[in-house]
């Protein structure tokens, strides 16, 4: 009986390690990525592939209330970005723009939201910049959103490649390191803080999954946040001096930009969110605000 | 094979993306087909002054190519048996490959002559080519730096520079993924000459 026991133990375990890992791993992955962002220091290059490009990116990361990030180009035209809680300044030969602290604070991961809008998957290891990396795929459950894979170290939580990933599983643009030296000291300082309640007031419809995260008013204008837990929708609604009626749209690498004017209210919609999903919320929101 | 495929071959072979077996026949055929010639001419030409560097390519190449193949094709070769024949037209291809490959990779320095250069692509000399000779050195020659002016640029629409911009710091600051939000704000950044990038909202409010 005995030792009928023990091989049932090993099979058991045996199916344990053979079948998918759960989604429960995939989403302790995903807050440990959130949480090594706010609490560890690391440096090293990237790699980005957007527009069947490639191009090699430094990136210095400190966290807390003096970190900075500095995030200079290797490859293509020579350009640099410091931000820190005072500006965010972006350098290139003979230009320099200053703007002023984006100030959002990084919302608490929603696990519940994440889960209704992408099934997660932990799939694989890699090993990426001498890292060993857990791949999570969050596969969208729907077409408002693009699927995401997600290359996180299970030792310290450290997102080390990102790519966005089309309806025909196509990649449309992937960020990577190719080296990476972390400092092992953790910065306890710096949890993730939840950002306070936002009132939506506009009472506007969001797309699928998405929440309004975040609210800042600026010179007259209004900036709104969505998220769905993993992507980000800037949404800008703005008085123009010009009355028409214009649908824009834009794209620079995986991320789509629709502009919808009608009259002298302008909506500008943002995000790494398929076109259709940028004017739709473009669309429904001018028309919104002009009813 | 059409011409819209030999222009996508040779397009590769700038690239370095071009296999081994295809470069060494399309090096044949540049060597022969003036037309083909005249092209990789004017996109050398046209890539260089894209990237504001010296041509890379000497402009006439191809003519230099077409000597060191003949220089390579001896005629006692023709009254040979058929095998010589084939040895000797691998070879001149062999050599004017190598030629063409060396120019392009091997990035040389100034003063030196090309010509001297594919002349002494002999036979002899040629004899270990490798998949590793004819591919780029990436260490050297970074694919950013080869593929940033023959792929279409990304879009950009001056007014709506900054609201790339302020994106993508929100996002860095407010999304789950972090510094990784940061990466496409200095990658791709606006072509619009001069000035700082337009606030959004502030232009014509």
């Amino acid at each position: 009986m005995n030792r009928f026991l023990a091989r049932l133990s090993w099979l058991l375990l045996a199916l344990a390690h053979a079948a998918p890992a759960p989604a429960a791993d995939a989403l302790g992955l995903l807050v440990s990525a959130q949480q090594a962002q706010a609490t560890r220091s690391f440096e090293g290059v990237v790699v980005f592939m957007h527009d069947g490009r490639f191009d090699a990116v430094r990136v210095v990361h400190r966290p807390g209330g003096s970190g900075y990030e500095q995030l200079a180009t290797l490859s293509g035209m020579p350009r640099a970005l410091f931000r820190d809680a005072r500006e965010v300044r972006i350098e290139s030969p003979g230009r320099e723009q200053r703007l002023a602290p984006t100030g959002f604070a990084a919302p608490a991961f929603d696990a519940a939201r994440v889960a209704a809008s992408y099934r997660l998957d932990d799939v694989a290891e890699e090993r990426i910049a001498g890292f060993s990396a857990r791949i999570v795929d969050a596969v969208a459950r729907d077409a408002v959103r693009h699927s995401q894979r997600l290359w996180i170290n299970p030792d310290n939580g450290l997102l080390m490649g990102f790519a966005l990933v089309g309806p025909r599983r196509e990649t449309l643009q992937q960020v990577m390191f190719t080296s990476l030296v972390v400092d092992p000291r953790q910065d306890a300082a710096a949890p993730v803080v939840a950002a306070p309640a936002v009132v939506d007031d506009l009472a506007l419809a969001w797309p699928q999954g998405f929440r309004l995260v975040a609210v800042r008013e600026q010179d007259g204008r209004r900036n709104l946040m969505l998220s769905d837990g993993l992507a980000m929708i800037t949404l800008y609604l703005e008085q123009r001096a010009d009355a028409i009626d214009r649908l824009t749209t834009l794209r620079r690498g995986a991320t789509q930009l629709a502009s919808r004017q009608i009259g002298r209210r302008r909506v500008v919609v943002i995000g790494e969110v398929p076109l259709a999903t940028a004017v739709d919320l473009a669309n429904s929101t001018a028309q919104a605000l002009n009813d | 094979m059409n011409d819209e495929s030999v222009r996508e071959q040779l397009s590769s072979l700038m690239d370095g993306e071009l296999a081994p077996d295809s470069a060494r026949f399309l090096s044949k055929r540049l060597g022969n087909d003036p037309e083909l010639a005249a092209t990789w001419e004017r996109w050398h030409v046209l890539r260089d002054s894209l990237r504001q560097q010296g041509t890379l390519a000497p402009v006439d190449l191809c003519a230099r190519v077409r000597e060191a193949i003949a220089d390579e094709s001896p005629a006692p070769v023709v009254s040979a048996s058929s095998g010589r024949v084939w040895r000797g037209l691998a070879g001149g291809a062999i050599a004017a490959g190598v030629a063409v490959v060396a120019l392009l990779f091997g990035q040389p320095r100034p003063g030196i002559e090309v010509s001297s250069e594919a002349s002494e692509a002999t036979l002899a000399h040629v004899a270990p080519v490798t998949t590793t000779d004819l591919t780029p050195n990436w260490r050297l020659s970074p694919v950013a730096d080869r593929q940033s002016y023959v792929l279409a640029p990304p879009q950009v629409g001056s007014e709506f520079d900054g609201y790339f911009v302020e994106h993508g710091l929100a996002s860095g600051s407010a999304g789950a993924l972090g510094v990784v939000s940061y990466v496409p704000v200095v990658a791709m950044p606006a072509t619009r000459e001069g000035g700082d990038v337009a606030r959004p909202g502030n232009s014509t409010r």
